[in-house]
């Protein structure tokens, strides 16, 4: 009985628990949603109507039943002359029964417009009676205008049904609907923000381009008129011949085929054949962030590998990106690159820089020993990755390029121009010398007195700029994924967790104070572990002890640290994670560091009864296949590491939880990747879980709090860590911090300081975005 | 390093050279050739030829072969001197012999008429399949190839042949032979140009969507600048000290700028417009078996026979022809005279009046 009773209580106690913990998500998204709002509503105050719309939309999604949000954005989309985003919100208003009167006329107007007929007939039927009682409008003239939309509508629904039983599309002549114009100014609450602006012409006064088609009528003539038949061989031949000169012009890739593990999208095989065809190789490469300009660079450098136009490239990059290059040529493209991270140019620089295909930091490739070798050869091709970095003529950056004997150039930067419109020229003048004459002459020709930023002579510079640039867009690549929600989940950890995190933080400090530099990736890593499971740093120092550890003089402690691992059998993550599990039903990837980590993880998942797939390096292809087919049909949860993922489709899953976080971001969003990507139908929500007082709850804190990475578009995060001045990775800074300063007031101050070094490096990377988009808008794309 | 497709040309140009009279000896890194001395001259090349595809093979005494060597372009340049004509005869083991009807109704629509088989026969039938190339040109020029086939006694294009044909058995044959009349011939060519029109601008969406985007774009550029200009010209006409001759003169010109503007769109239009040029690269005649059904319409008060083609490569039946127009169809409208006419031409028969 008593057993019952505390049941009871428990249950009662749980769900109690459980409500307070929904309400305060709803909370939370509200606030959320609002703060979006006044972002959006600030944005719109100052001019940035695409932007404001982008927060509104992210705000509605996290409060859809807001009417306040709603009508704003019918609004909005009235300015922009938007009638989508204008028609949604209005629907979705009366879908509420708040649609207020005043805006009901344009309701009808945007239904018609939407070739919803039926239903704008019902609302001009509802809205005929409630003109009266509208405010300060010229009744007469809205009644007039309803009862024409109203006689269109009509008509077209008896035409629809006319040519549906006779097929005949063009029947009779349509009585014309309201003007535009005129039915738009019935909603009185729309008033203009500012002075009217000079818009585009609507779509509806253009031409279409015409097509004509000429034949070679006297060639055809000649085949139909032919006597003599010819063989298969030479029939054949001729088809083959006719496909290697499509080649020759680049109007077929030849390279495609031979791509692995990557489809290209049509944006960047066109882009492809416009450098090759238009821009003879030569071409600055600005696409917005997430839409591949890597892959478009490295598929021209294919082409015209596979072309043998051709046989020495290098490739300049920053120093952190340098192995993430190397590994996208290996494995996507199947080119050998000699790089400077390699033994090679330890042991023989001067042989190195004589190899034909070079991958090199910068940083090194510019040092005054390197830059004599890399400058005194000549290269078929050469690409600068991140090339707003060569935006100062000034600069040895600029210098280093701007020396190198190339044919083909390709220069890649999301965001060309930062502060002053010279770093276009100075860019451009490294591609084309001439394109834009002289500084001076730019200068005169194109640059503001007073604002560096903005272009005189649009036209002319467009019309130059055109012949150099690409720049595409997501609208325009239609790169349309929804997006994608993060929430950090604070575990506090057992008082054994938080002794085995305290002794190994405290050996990794001792170490790397005598050692100096030594070292320096064993350290790291264990530390990297502790925040994963005891399992993983456990079993590294099992390895140690058994190999022959480094550390002799500390063999005890290591010894006292790895029965401490032993010991702990639990884990506070896992019941959080059971939690998670248990809470929402449906498809979910669990992503682990560590191979130690996935076993204990999987052991756990075993002991509560929860099926799981698993996903490891140490999988043959065909048990990886098996794997994901059962994640895919029977199964809920896959677990994995790191390589989860690469290459397959997994987009039919949208939850994924990070149980450990790597350092660096971008791995972190590698894995983000695996799931909110192109085919991706749904919102992603991304659950992080750290154990509280951890490296990753700091770096929690920087990455969502402080800069909201998890709900950026893909690839912004890179932007934003390129802009941070210095040369160190992100996981050596965060390694540095925690080393150097103690618990407590200098950690926080430490962490504190680089979260605000992030948040300018953020702002200072969406001020350079909209200033990018204000002078380049869609003027570049294809 | 992957960097040989060189090994399909190194074939391509193997084949072409064998066709030509060459002899041919196939290494392991290229291929050895001795050549006959027109075929030599023809491609500046010595008579014992060595081509290799590889960069690292290249030597002194070797060919190197990759696109845009002026060996390739030779070869090419000779094989696609003349548009090859080439004829095959079909053989099936199993041609469809019932389900006609079925067919007919899935596939087609006709309107305000009703109808039913009166018989089918086997027969044979001819088709040519057209190898084009075509050249868009606009701001920028789009190339590619298209494959059209017709069958030759009714003009109508059959979409999905071509593919469909290369897993068909053929028999080639060489004999000369005079194809098609002059009727045909023309009939052919209304079909061609009709037919491709629709096929290319299906192939090129993507280049006129470009097209039309950089043409609304530029557009709308055009008319921000006229109208800041006029804005512009505007207030300088507040100006004191202005003279009216001077006023008189510089308000003509702005009452002039809206027919600039149209002028300048206009002329964007024409940069933007899309010019397609079609040439025929190879000719296939395809003789194959075939299953003629008649049909009979009721419609008007009228009889009518209509004649279907069963198409035993692409297991349907051939599309109708507009009988004005020469459109193929599957929509099918009838004048009270029972014409057959697509629905751009049941607006009036012009075979009636």
């Amino acid at each position: 009985m008593s057993i019952n009773k505390t049941q009871k209580k428990k249950a009662k106690r749980d769900k109690k628990l459980k409500e307070r913990r929904q309400k305060l998500d709803v909370a939370a998204k509200k606030d959320k949603a609002d703060f979006l709002f006044h972002e959006a509503m600030w944005h719109w105050d100052k001019g940035n109507q695409e932007k404001a719309l982008n927060l509104m939309e992210r705000a509605l999604i996290l409060d859809p039943s807001n009417e306040d949000f709603l009508q704003e954005l019918g609004r909005l989309g009235y300015e922009m002359e938007r009638w989508d985003v204008e028609l949604k919100a209005l629907s979705s208003l009366d879908a509420k029964g708040s649609l207020p009167v005043e805006m009901m006329p344009a309701f009808c107007s945007l239904l018609r417009m939407d070739n919803r007929f039926e239903q704008a007939l019902a609302m001009i039927d509802r809205t005929l009676p409630l003109i009266s009682g509208m405010k300060g409008r010229n009744k007469k003239t809205l009644k007039a205008e309803l009862l024409q939309e109203k006689k269109y509508c009509q008509f077209r629904l008896d035409s629809e049904k006319i040519i549906s039983e006779t097929g005949s599309k063009k029947a009779f002549p349509a009585p014309s609907p309201q003007p535009d114009k005129n039915k738009r100014k019935t909603e009185e609450k729309l008033e203009a923000k500012s002075e009217p602006v000079a818009r585009a012409i609507p779509e509806t006064h253009l031409p279409e381009i015409t097509l004509s088609v000429e034949m070679d009528a006297q060639a055809f003539e000649q085949v139909l008129s032919k006597g003599v038949f010819t063989s298969p061989d030479r029939y054949e031949l001729a088809l083959e011949a006719q496909q290697v000169r499509l080649r020759e012009t680049f109007e077929n890739l030849i390279s495609l085929h031979s791509l692995k593990d990557i489809r290209s999208f049509w944006h960047q095989e066109e882009t492809v054949r416009k450098i090759m065809k238009g821009f003879r190789g030569r071409a600055l490469l600005a696409d917005e962030v997430g839409l591949g300009k890597t892959i478009e660079a490295l598929m021209t450098l294919k082409e015209y590998v596979q072309r043998g136009m051709v046989k020495t490239a290098l490739i300049l990059t920053p120093t952190p990106l340098v192995s993430q290059w190397q590994e996208e040529l290996r494995a996507k493209f199947d080119l050998e690159f000699s790089s400077t991270n390699d033994s090679d140019y330890r042991t023989d620089e001067v042989s190195f820089w004589k190899k034909p295909f070079i991958l090199a930091s910068v940083n090194i490739a510019k040092s005054k020993k390197n830059f004599p070798l890399v400058v005194e050869r000549e290269y078929d091709m050469v690409i600068v990755d991140e090339a707003h970095h060569l935006k100062n003529r000034n600069t040895q950056n600029w210098k280093l390029v701007n020396a190198l004997k190339k044919r083909f150039l390709l220069l890649l930067t999301a965001t060309p121009v930062e502060n002053n419109l010279m770093e276009i020229y100075n860019l451009v003048t490294l591609l084309r010398p001439g394109q834009l004459k002289t500084a001076s002459h730019f200068r005169n020709e194109f640059m503001t007195r007073g604002d560096p930023t903005d272009p005189r002579n649009r036209e002319r510079l467009r019309e130059l700029l055109g012949q150099v640039m690409i720049r595409n867009t997501r609208a325009l690549a239609r790169v349309d994924i929804p997006p994608r929600f993060a929430r950090t989940i604070r575990v506090a950890p057992f008082p054994l967790e938080i002794e085995l995190y305290e002794r190994i933080s405290a050996f990794v400090r001792g170490i790397a104070a005598t050692d100096g530099h030594g070292h320096r990736l064993l350290l790291k890593n264990l530390l990297e572990e502790a925040g994963s499971s005891s399992r993983a740093v456990g079993l590294t120092l099992e390895k140690m002890l058994d190999g022959g550890t480094p550390f002799l003089e500390h063999q005890k402690e290591l010894m006292s640290v790895r029965n401490l691992c032993r010991s702990l059998d639990k884990s506070s993550k896992n019941s959080k994670l059971f939690e998670i599990i248990k809470d929402s039903p449906g498809k979910k990837i669990i992503f682990v560091k560590y191979r130690g980590t996935l076993d204990h993880v999987s052991e756990f998942l075993d002991s509560r009864n929860i099926p799981h797939a698993l996903f490891h390096g140490g999988l043959d292809n065909l048990k990886k296949e098996e794997q994901i087919a059962q994640f895919k049909e029977h199964i809920d949860i896959l677990l994995t590491t790191e390589i989860g993922g690469e290459g397959r489709n997994l987009q039919f899953c949208h939850r994924m939880i990070n149980y450990d976080l790597p350092w660096n971001p971008m791995k972190i969003e590698q894995r983000i990747g695996r799931v909110h990507r192109i085919g991706q139908k749904n919102e992603v929500t991304i659950d992080n879980l750290c154990a509280a007082g951890s490296i990753e709850d700091y770096m929690l804190e920087l990455l969502d709090k402080k800069i909201n990475m998890f709900e950026m578009v893909i690839g912004e995060i890179d932007m934003i860590l390129g802009r941070i001045e210095g040369e160190q990775d992100f996981s050596d800074t965060i390694y540095e911090i925690w080393l150097g300063s103690a618990v407590g007031g200098e950690r926080e101050k430490a962490f504190n300081k680089l979260g605000n070094i992030l948040k300018r490096a953020k702002t200072g990377y969406q001020r350079t975005k909209e200033l990018d988009e204000k002078l380049f808008g869609e003027d570049y794309e294809l | 390093m992957n960097s040989d497709p060189g090994n399909e040309l190194l074939q391509f140009a193997a084949r072409f050279l064998e066709t030509k009279g060459a002899v041919l000896e196939i290494k392991k890194d290229g291929v050895e050739a001795i050549l006959p001395d027109d075929l030599s001259e023809f491609l500046h090349a010595p008579g014992y030829l060595c081509i290799k595809s590889n960069q690292g093979d290249e030597t002194d005494d070797a060919y190197l072969i990759h696109y845009g060597s002026p060996l390739v372009d030779r070869i090419v340049e000779a094989a696609c001197a003349e548009t090859p004509l080439l004829a095959c005869e079909l053989a099936f083991d199993y041609i469809k012999s019932d389900g006609f009807d079925r067919l007919i109704k899935e596939q087609f629509h006709f309107y305000d008429v009703s109808g039913h088989i009166q018989s089918f026969a086997n027969i044979k039938t001819d088709y040519l399949v057209l190898a084009c190339r075509y050249t868009a040109q606009s701001d920028e020029q789009k190339e590619g190839m298209i494959h059209l086939a017709f069958n030759i006694e009714t003009g109508s294009l059959i979409p999905g042949m071509t593919y469909k044909l290369s897993s068909v058995n053929k028999i080639y044959k060489t004999a000369s032979k005079g194809i098609m009349d002059e009727t045909r011939r023309n009939q052919i060519l209304n079909q061609v140009r009709a037919g491709s029109k629709e096929i290319i601008m299906e192939e090129i969406t993507a280049f006129r969507e470009s097209m039309a985007r950089r043409f609304k774009r530029d557009a709308a550029n055009l008319e921000e600048y006229y109208q800041a200009l006029e804005k512009e010209m505007r207030s300088a006409l507040e100006r004191q000290g202005l003279s009216n001759e001077l006023i008189k003169d510089r308000q003509q010109k702005i009452d002039l700028l809206p027919q600039e503007l149209e002028r300048k769109k206009d002329d964007l239009l024409k940069k933007y417009s899309i010019k397609i040029r079609i040439v025929p690269c190879a000719a296939l005649f395809v003789r194959t078996p075939a299953v003629k059904v008649l049909f009979d319409i009721t419609g008007a008060g009228k009889h009518k026979t209509v004649s279907f083609m069963y198409n035993p490569v692409t297991k349907s039946i051939d599309p109708l022809v507009c009988q004005c127009c020469g459109t193929s169809m599957v929509n099918v409208n009838f004048c009270h005279n029972l014409h057959l006419l697509c629905s751009e031409c049941r607006k009036r028969c012009p075979i009636c009046g």
